[in-house]
């Protein structure tokens, strides 16, 4: 496919196919799945919470597409299987930047805490409370960690990275936000109506 | 024994015809070289307990203790001597120097109060000044100073005093994002090189996110997150349910 066409087909796929497309071309060398995992890890981010799995998925179905080749590294003393290697093929250029400037959407809010919350009872509420305790320790676990990787501006990952961790926060405030005014609602709710919590 | 402790506070305040609760029973040790965060939307309490915890303000029912010596208990000119000698500082997003007075005489001008004269003040004075990167505008009027150099003489202000705990207000509130990011970086330092104890309450989460304590306030109680607490038994039920709806 020529370079200039961009393949729209790619547009379809998930963020992880195009980050590992954008690590492939970038990097002058085949890759390992596992080296894969932890640079892409690094770059987004914990908040994406990438695992090994979804890596391995992603790769199989870029090679399927043919946006990515697989090939085994020779192992030491020619024992063994070798070790799988990835590359991106030609037709990658084209897909990662077909990704690159597709539109960008707003992406349903699909908080499992949110559904449970439209759907409760006022009698789920005790539950809902200890609920909303345990998202907001994840949301500082989140914030923990995102504050662990040092990123110097001047380059151009480093920026990247810089607005990367800038979403995760932003995104991180406005939920613990949410959790504080949800918790203050229904405690004046139930301090309204004490009965409530008995049926 | 911690260095400073809060035991069951309770604070009120008038509100229309009753009262409203912000900080209720709420407990808390800081111990020396602590660096804890607290997140809190407005109105949460974050200024009343860190007032509470520094002296300047009296809880309704519980004590508080720095090092032994129940706060509460103090006279108010006990509990000021406290805050100058070794003991617990406010740095607050509301300070206000005077326009023409340069930033090493506002550093240097409370030790006035302990017997220090102007001479003998200025040398802690510089010495705090250096310790806050400010001894470059140490003769600069402070009304010539940007938000962020004033919030440093205010820091200095107070680390004149050689405080064993610093408690930060809002820091981020007037502050520049660039000038946010080096004051936090400033009071990580503080707190790993001299093993002041600081305490930091603010809405916003980035001078916060290097704390080695998170901590969230929010009707009138204090949650800690590093403490595991009870998940809701039944999630993965709930969402099946959920997901089989069309």
């Amino acid at each position: 496919m020529p370079q200039s066409i961009p393949d729209r087909r790619y547009t379809s796929g998930s963020p992880l196919r195009g980050a590992l497309l954008a690590l492939l071309v970038s990097e002058d060398e085949p890759l390992s799945g596992y080296r894969l995992a932890t640079l892409v890890e690094r770059r987004l981010g914990p908040a994406w919470r990438v695992t090994r799995q979804s890596v391995y998925g992603a790769l199989e179905r870029l090679s399927e597409d043919g946006l990515v080749s697989v090939t085994s590294k020779v192992a030491f003393h020619g024992a063994g299987e070798g070790q799988r290697v990835y590359s991106a093929t030609d037709r990658a250029h084209a897909a990662l930047e077909a990704w690159m400037e597709s539109p960008a959407t707003r992406e349903p809010v699909r908080v499992e805490l949110q559904a449970r919350i439209a759907l409760s009872r006022a009698n789920d509420a005790p539950h809902l409370l200890r609920a909303l305790d345990a998202y907001e320790r994840d949301c500082f676990e989140m914030l923990r960690k995102s504050s662990e990787a040092e990123v110097q501006m001047g380059s151009w990952v480093g920026l990247a990275m810089n607005l990367t961790r800038l979403a995760v926060d932003e995104s991180l405030q406005a939920d613990l936000r949410w959790i504080a005014l949800a918790r203050r609602w229904i405690e004046e709710f139930l301090t309204e109506h004490p009965a409530r919590q008995q049926r | 024994m911690s260095l400073l402790s809060l035991e069951h506070v309770t604070k009120r305040f008038a509100e229309g015809r009753g009262h409203c609760t912000v900080l209720e029973d709420l407990s808390l040790q800081i111990e020396p070289g602590d660096f804890v965060g607290i997140w809190g939307i407005r109105r949460s309490g974050k200024s009343t307990l860190l007032r509470i915890a520094s002296g300047r303000e009296l809880p309704d029912t519980g004590k508080v203790w720095f090092d032994g010596q129940e706060m509460t208990g103090m006279s108010p000119d006990r509990r000021a001597a406290l805050r100058r000698h070794s003991g617990v500082g406010l740095l607050s997003s509301d300070w206000r120097p005077e326009r023409n007075k340069p930033a090493v005489e506002h550093v240097a001008l409370p030790l006035l109060s302990d017997g220090m004269s102007l001479h003998e003040a200025r040398q802690p004075a510089w010495k705090a000044l250096e310790q806050v990167g400010a001894a470059r505008w140490a003769h600069m009027p402070a009304g010539r100073l940007s938000q962020g150099e004033r919030t440093r003489v205010a820091l200095a202000q107070i680390l004149v005093h050689e405080p064993r705990v610093l408690l930060v207000d809002e820091p981020a509130v007037l502050l520049k994002p660039s000038e946010g990011v080096e004051l936090y970086d400033l009071l990580r330092s503080l707190c790993d090189s001299s093993g002041i104890a600081i305490v930091i309450a603010s809405e916003d989460i980035a001078p916060i996110r290097k704390a080695r304590r998170l901590m969230s306030l929010g009707g009138g109680k204090l949650r800690s997150t590093d403490q595991p607490g009870n998940l809701v038994p039944f999630p993965e039920r709930a969402s099946g349910r959920l997901r089989s709806q069309p």
